[in-house]
């Protein structure tokens, strides 16, 4: 059928603006990477403010504050819009750090089309 | 007991430590000019209040930058709301019975929000600016309810984002929270824990200068002379300098609320954690109720 192509073409074009990525799974695939300290991949996963001071104290610093506090992720979820920001999610993550179970609040911003990390 | 005598014996090794470190008296702040220091209870913006049925009311300008405060006494518990950058920040305190309940939401559409590092700017120079009047207002002519709002407005500008906005808030002296006032200008120790290094280890212990000033910036006693560069879980580093110890991120005009808990959390916040502020989120967390509730240290408004 001539038309399909043209469908597909159009609903391809209109669902490349949703990121594929739930915020919950990029803030769960930023601390896999934190974890595995995979430079290349937190950077990634990272944005906004944490970007930045990821970048000026270097991620090995990062990767090293991870370790020194013994961090193992639980779970990522919950994300909900910032009431101020339609751009940004909150996401309740569930960690264990310093032998406790710990639950933050992770900022998640869309970047480019993605997902990623802003704040914790 | 064991910690204590685990303590008093690191007491021993750091005083026999600093004293072979060089010939500089670490008690001695460092010179003008050895690294650029802004006195960070610097005020700037446009403050306006006025009294209010209950209390007083009024606002701060920062640039384009509009924060709206409002702090009422009702039957007993005061009610302080501040409005920036569409978000509403709620304190409903008892300060009789030392209960509170915070709260903090999108203004438009009471949705959840954070407090980022683009509002503790702002929420910063609005603290610095209502410490600067009420301590200056030596006669007693704005209502009780603005040293409250200088309390609230202090926790809120050193909230982190990853904490939630809505907590209730318990405080009982000695118990909950321990006030330091008879410590101020003497070295006590600090610490946070973490994975590596339980409270109280040498490297995650600092010892601190308890509401020292000079000049704004935090010092750190390294080879024999002091500097401001940052000390990443050292042990046993003599530190002071703004405000240490105080319940607030740094100094602001007037008497400091000086506790244990805050003196831990700032040794937490000043000591690497450079990158996340959540790893600090437990020793903020037990500073809650002494940012509200812990008395004023008199005496401690200038070095």
């Amino acid at each position: 059928m001539r038309g399909a192509p043209i469908v597909f073409l159009l609903f391809t074009a209109c669902s490349k603006s949703t990121p594929e990525v739930t915020p919950e799974q990029a803030t769960a695939n930023y601390f896999a990477a934190l974890s595995a300290g995979n430079c290349s991949a937190i950077a990634s996963t990272s944005g906004g403010d944490l970007a930045k001071k990821i970048s000026t104290e270097g991620c090995a610093a990062a990767v090293d504050e991870a370790k020194s506090h013994g961090l193992v992720f639980v779970s990522a979820t919950g994300a909900r819009p910032d009431g101020r920001d339609a751009n940004a999610r909150l996401v309740d993550v569930a960690i264990k750090s310093d032998g406790k179970d710990k639950k933050i609040i992770a900022r998640v911003t869309q970047e480019n089309g993605a997902w990623k990390v802003a704040a914790l | 007991m064991k910690s204590s005598i685990l303590v008093v014996r690191a007491l021993s090794w750091a005083a026999v430590l600093s004293g072979c470190s060089g010939s500089a008296d670490p008690s001695s702040s460092p010179s003008t000019g050895t690294s650029a220091a802004t006195d960070s209870a610097d005020v700037t913006g446009e403050l306006t209040m006025a009294p209010v049925t209950g209390g007083l009311a009024g606002e701060f300008v920062l640039a384009s930058r509009t924060v709206k405060f409002k702090a009422v006494t009702e039957q007993g518990a005061t009610d302080v709301t501040v409005d920036v950058d569409g978000m509403t920040l709620t304190a409903l305190i008892d300060s009789k019975s030392q209960v509170g309940d915070l709260d903090g939401f999108a203004s438009a559409n009471g949705g959840d929000t954070q407090i980022t590092d683009d509002d503790r700017t702002v929420l910063t120079a609005f603290n610095h600016a209502i410490a600067a009047n009420v301590a200056a207002d030596k006669e007693s002519q704005l209502p009780p309810e603005a040293k409250l709002l200088t309390r609230m407005a202090d926790l809120w500008a050193d909230t982190p984002s990853s904490a939630p906005l809505t907590r209730q808030v318990l405080g009982q002296e000695n118990r909950s929270y321990t006030s330091i006032c008879s410590q101020y200008q003497t070295w006590q120790y600090a610490t946070h824990d973490d994975w590596s290094y339980d409270d109280w280890s040498a490297n995650s212990t600092s010892i601190s200068l308890v509401g020292s000033r000079w000049g704004g910036s935090t010092w750190y006693w390294v080879n024999g002379s002091w500097t401001s560069a940052t000390q990443d879980h050292k042990a046993y580093v003599y530190e002071a300098g703004d405000c240490y110890g105080r319940c607030g991120a740094d100094c602001s005009s007037g008497d400091q609320v000086l506790t244990s808990d805050c003196n831990n959390h700032d040794q937490c916040v000043r000591n690497g954690h450079s990158v996340a502020s959540m790893w600090c989120d437990d020793e903020f967390s037990a500073c809650i109720d002494d940012f509200t509730f812990a008395p004023s240290c008199g005496g401690t408004s200038q070095d």
